[in-house]
């Protein structure tokens, strides 16, 4: 079944009545993703993660709080807002077809094990692979990145949220997690939310991704007694339908990367001996 | 989906979080303090249930609150009680008992022959007179009574003697004093049945009660036995069925006069040898009160009302006593109009024993209600808010994988559910097997539980508010963006 998120604009996400962000969209009021590579570009607190929070159902209104005439977001063909959708559905299509990498790493004070078992627990010989003496809490960023992605990256769910999942992985890693992507892509994944400050420039001047949509967040403050603070920050979307090349590129480099860090360590060793 | 392996482990991490090195004091105090004042509580209103449920049952089994006695000044009033009262009593569950009556403070009572000799009695009869045997400790005398059947093929032999009820404790004078008294009112008695016939049998009459009265014995109530607070002013109790014999004796006209004079002969050891004929009630006063028509007044009539009390649970929240207002008014009326009560305190005792008791019952319910709900779902409730704020981010990063929302509400609605499940049946299993004596588990049980369910239903929504940012219509899963 082919996957689509089609989003009208404007989504108001509003927080405590006090602090609201509004995205807009600069040409159509509506925006649809479906299959492919959609890389959001942006600056810090541009509202990149609020808008991908909002896609896969983790923040914002849903059901009867979310206003039908102020826009709203529509997956496949379950609109967010409309009425009777709540909580339980929501969760319901975020273990079935979402795959949510978060910025930080993050675990449930466990065993990497029985985060495996709670958190995923779909593959019982992965399962086993894991730990069960091994606390994430005592593991370095790096590594914790690492785990998280075998806990949480799903082949078979179509959806992945993914939210600088490279920023503190070694070329090795990188490597292997663009080869999970290829590989998930050939089988179930259709649409990928990507978000990377470091890629920036290289997928702007990628013909292989065309520009298509620029999201003005505008995010306004109001406090009792003070003055309010507004503030409007812009978003780029670049998409890229067929990423399978992409994807082969980006394997082929993390591998000559990850060729050249070894021989960068030999020559080292070399040297020092 | 609930007891799964899934769910036990689910379970079990949510548990292993919440019992967390950083967190694991402030949890386990909060827990000790919600078991503490649980088990305090419940503790409280079992010791208190326990006293009064005591008194309850004591009050339920006291016999003196089933039978009352009214006075009679005559026959006439006698008559005119039966023609205007008899119904109406009937209709508020009362019967007048017809075989037994106090005159001059002495019970005259029928004695019932273990050998089946009585034909013909309603149930209430039967009821009410062994009532009355347990309630002036009788029952052995009545068995004792007949001493043998059918002597001779168709003669009884029975005890020449009457029980002295409350004078265990008199002195010699007071007692042999009582003894002259009752054998001279014995004589009067005996002369009012003798006066009704006009032939040579007066003489059979007064032959047979001068022998019977002379070789009258007395025998002193069981040591044992406590006269019955209520109905202590009863001296002594006699066996109605002399009264029989001369009653026999005055209709008899199929016998001659000597047969008469040897019916009933008087053995020195104290007995009486008689027809096993005579024994039994006359038949002029079959289904009558006996002897009404005798000038045996001023007497006082028995009423027996069996279910004057019972036990009588309120909306199933607690078990009080239920007393027949209707007939106590009646009673209450009867005495103001002149049939005066035999001990019109025991009413007002009973009233307000019974109203006392209510009052305590009801007041030690309310209060374990309204302690118990309130804190069973206050410290849930503070349970539920530890967990949120402690695990907060936790539950979104699970909830963001994981269609576990049905799960987390469970487990943190069970959790302190089961605690007070378990302190509340630790309590209970003590109290049975220290306390409890017999019966009356289900007027415990029924409290306990019903206050266990208005927890679990009163805290179901309030855990589900607690966890509001999750479930509610305004997702927060905080991990994605925010992190730890």
């Amino acid at each position: 079944m082919q996957s689509c998120f089609r989003v009208k604009f404007p989504l108001i996400l509003k927080w405590d009545d006090a602090f609201t962000i509004t995205f807009t969209s600069s040409q159509a009021p509506l925006l649809e993703f479906k299959s492919g590579f959609y890389f959001l570009c942006g600056d810090n607190g541009s509202g990149k993660t609020t808008f991908l929070n909002m896609l896969a159902l983790t923040a914002g209104n849903i059901g009867k709080k979310a206003a039908a005439d102020n826009g709203g977001i529509a997956y496949n063909t379950e609109a967010y807002n409309r009425p009777g959708f709540n909580h339980i559905q929501a969760a319901r299509i975020r273990e079935q077809q979402f795959c949510i990498f978060p910025q930080k790493a993050f675990f449930l004070p466990v065993s990497t094990r029985d985060n495996y078992t709670i958190l995923n627990g779909s593959d019982p010989d992965k399962e086993a692979g894991f730990s069960d003496r091994e606390y994430p809490d005592l593991l370095s960023g790096g590594q914790q990145q690492k785990i998280l992605m075998d806990i949480i990256l799903d082949e078979k769910k179509p959806v992945w949220f993914l939210d600088e999942p490279l920023s503190n992985l070694d070329a090795e890693r990188r490597h292997y997690f663009w080869e999970i992507l290829e590989k998930a892509y050939q089988q179930k994944l259709q649409i990928i939310f990507f978000i990377d400050h470091g890629m920036g420039n290289e997928i702007k001047s990628d013909p292989q991704f065309c520009y298509i949509e620029t999201l003005c967040a505008v995010t306004e403050n109001r406090q009792k007694n003070r003055q309010p603070e507004i503030g409007r920050r812009c978003i780029e979307i670049y998409a890229n339908d067929s990423p399978d090349d992409f994807f082969k590129r980006k394997i082929r480099e993390t591998e000559n990367a990850t060729a050249a860090g070894l021989n960068e360590k030999d020559l080292s060793r070399e040297s020092k001996t | 989906m609930f007891f799964s392996r899934d769910f036990l482990k689910l379970q079990v991490v949510c548990l292993k979080m919440l019992f967390r090195k950083s967190t694991r004091k402030r949890f386990v105090f909060l827990v000790f303090t919600f078991l503490f004042m649980l088990g305090f509580n419940t503790c409280s209103y079992l010791m208190k249930f326990h006293k009064t449920e005591t008194l309850k049952r004591e009050v339920l089994a006291e016999k003196a609150f089933k039978v009352f006695f009214t006075r009679m000044r005559s026959t006439n009033d006698f008559e005119r009680f039966l023609f205007n009262h008899r119904r109406p009593l009937q209709d508020l569950g009362a019967n007048i008992v017809q075989k037994a009556f106090i005159y001059q403070n002495n019970l005259y009572i029928h004695f019932l022959s273990p050998f089946g000799l009585e034909t013909g009695q309603s149930i209430d009869e039967i009821e009410a007179m062994q009532l009355l045997y347990h309630m002036f400790n009788l029952s052995r005398a009545v068995a004792e009574f007949y001493v043998a059947d059918h002597v001779d093929g168709y003669r009884s032999r029975v005890k020449n003697q009457y029980v002295d009820y409350n004078g265990n404790r008199l002195d010699e004078d007071t007692v042999r004093n009582r003894h002259d008294t009752l054998k001279a009112d014995l004589g009067d008695i005996a002369d009012m049945i003798r006066s009704l016939s006009r032939d040579k049998r007066k003489d059979v009459i007064h032959s047979v009660r001068n022998t019977m009265v002379e070789n009258l014995k007395r025998i002193a109530g069981s040591k044992d036995d406590d006269p019955n607070l209520y109905l202590s002013r009863v001296e002594i109790i006699v066996p109605m069925n002399f009264l029989h014999i001369w009653s026999h004796i005055q209709q008899d006209n199929t016998t001659d006069i000597m047969d008469l004079l040897y019916s009933v002969s008087s053995n020195p050891e104290g007995s009486i040898e008689t027809d096993s004929a005579f024994l039994k009630v006359p038949e002029i006063y079959a289904g009558e009160a006996l002897y009404k028509d005798m000038d045996i007044y001023p007497r006082y009539a028995p009423i027996y009302v069996p279910d004057l009390l019972k036990p009588h649970w309120n909306w199933l929240l607690f078990q009080n006593i239920r007393l027949k207002k209707d007939f106590m008014d009646y009673l209450n009326q009867l005495h103001f109009n002149g049939h005066y009560l035999f001990s019109y305190e025991k009413s007002q005792i009973l009233q307000d024993k019974v109203k006392n008791l209510n009052d305590d019952i009801q007041t030690n319910h309310i209060h374990f209600y309204l302690t118990d709900v309130s804190m069973g779902i206050a410290f849930p409730f503070m349970i539920s808010l530890f967990a949120f704020i402690h695990l907060k981010t936790e539950i979104a990063f699970l909830l963001m994988y994981k269609n576990r929302v049905r799960e987390i509400l469970f487990i943190f609605w069970l959790l302190p559910l089961s605690l007070m499940f378990l302190v509340k049946s630790g309590i209970l299993t003590g109290y049975f097997f220290y306390l409890h004596s017999s019966g009356g588990g289900l007027a415990l049980l029924l409290p306990l539980l019903a206050s266990f369910v208005a927890v679990a239903a009163g805290f179901y929504p309030i855990n589900k508010w607690c966890f509001n940012q999750f479930f509610g219509d305004t997702l927060n899963l905080y991990a994605l963006h925010k992190g730890r």
